[in-house]
């Protein structure tokens, strides 16, 4: 079986449909370094995703969902959690954006791409891992990037976290940690066992603690990339 | 009384949370906000079945309140966990 490494775990998906290899391919591994996980998907899982799932799928695509499912259950005990957020990199800088579904993280996550071209690019659109190497967070991509796919195969310090807002013009001002912390306790998975549990909550206090926090109240338009990083970065 | 779930509860950003163990996560809302005495009382009974004298006793061992203000404390308390559909009587 292919091996693939995401978040620098060595994982072997045992998937019986081809789509999983099709969208890992990026991130195929072929050294000789130990196997870090064995995730496989039951039929009974498949029907359970099935059942939670919000429109038909095929059982490949659910696969997939259902495998990254059992990833990031297990992961938070080796200090990784996946993030439900939009982030690129910006000068080796990590950069999250996370809203409420239907906000427009994607479509401010765009104006970046387009106001800074080339200078920014897309970590991943919608599920990267984070992960921790003593104090600091980093941020990776992953093939799990929502509708439009839009990842890379890429490993960046996290530095700065983002909620994005409905503005009627563009502002971005310092969001607290109380604050933060409600709003990420719903953009990540929280997983069932004591330890992931535990572990993962210490890594939201060291999110909090190592990122600097924004709100940013912002338009569709590109301007709104424009004004963020000025604010953000003083540039 | 007794907690419906095991729970961890940790400080968090100057917060205190407690986090039901085990639960399905589909629906993200797993966390409970405590204050300090709440979080006394949340780890007291995560660790066994308290009868609500006990915890009367228990709070009024920690802090310094009268059994007047330790009551209503504590029935604050349980009323949010009831509401919550956390504690078993």
């Amino acid at each position: 079986m292919p091996r693939y490494q995401i978040a620098d775990f060595i994982i072997d998906f045992q998937n019986r449909f081809p789509y999983l290899e099709k969208m890992c391919a990026k991130y195929l591994y072929e050294g000789d370094a130990e196997t870090d996980y064995v995730i496989s998907v039951t039929d009974e899982d498949l029907q359970e995703e099935r059942r939670m799932a919000e429109h038909p799928c095929t059982d490949g695509y659910l696969e997939t969902i259902c495998a990254y499912r059992k990833l990031c259950n297990v992961i938070p005990r080796r200090r990784a959690f996946v993030l439900h957020s939009s982030v690129i990199e910006w000068q080796g800088q990590g950069i999250a954006f996370f809203a409420r579904s239907g906000v427009g993280k994607t479509t401010h996550t765009k104006n970046w791409l387009k106001a800074f071209y080339p200078h920014v690019k897309i970590v991943n659109g919608d599920k990267p891992l984070v992960r921790f190497y003593g104090e600091q967070p980093f941020v990776y991509g992953t093939p799990w990037a929502g509708k439009e796919g839009a990842n890379r195969n890429v490993k960046v310090p996290l530095t700065d976290l983002c909620l994005i807002q409905r503005g009627e013009k563009n502002e971005v001002s310092p969001l607290s940690k109380q604050e933060a912390l409600e709003l990420l306790m719903v953009q990540i998975l929280l997983p069932k066992d004591p330890l992931g549990l535990s572990n993962t909550l210490d890594m939201l206090e060291g999110l909090l603690d190592r990122c600097r926090l924004w709100r940013i109240r912002c338009t569709p338009e590109e301007e709104s990339a424009i004004i963020a990083r000025q604010t953000m970065f003083g540039e | 009384m007794k907690l419906k779930y095991q729970f961890v509860i940790r400080e968090v950003a100057g917060q205190h949370v407690a986090v039901a163990v085990g639960q399905d996560n589909g629906s993200f809302n797993g966390m409970v906000k405590l204050n300090a005495t709440g979080a006394y009382l949340m780890g007291l009974l995560n660790r066994r079945q308290y009868s609500r004298e006990e915890l009367v006793e228990a709070l009024l061992a920690k802090y310094d309140v009268d059994r007047e203000r330790a009551v209503s404390t504590l029935d604050a308390f349980l009323n949010t966990l009831r509401q919550g559909e956390l504690l078993s009587e």
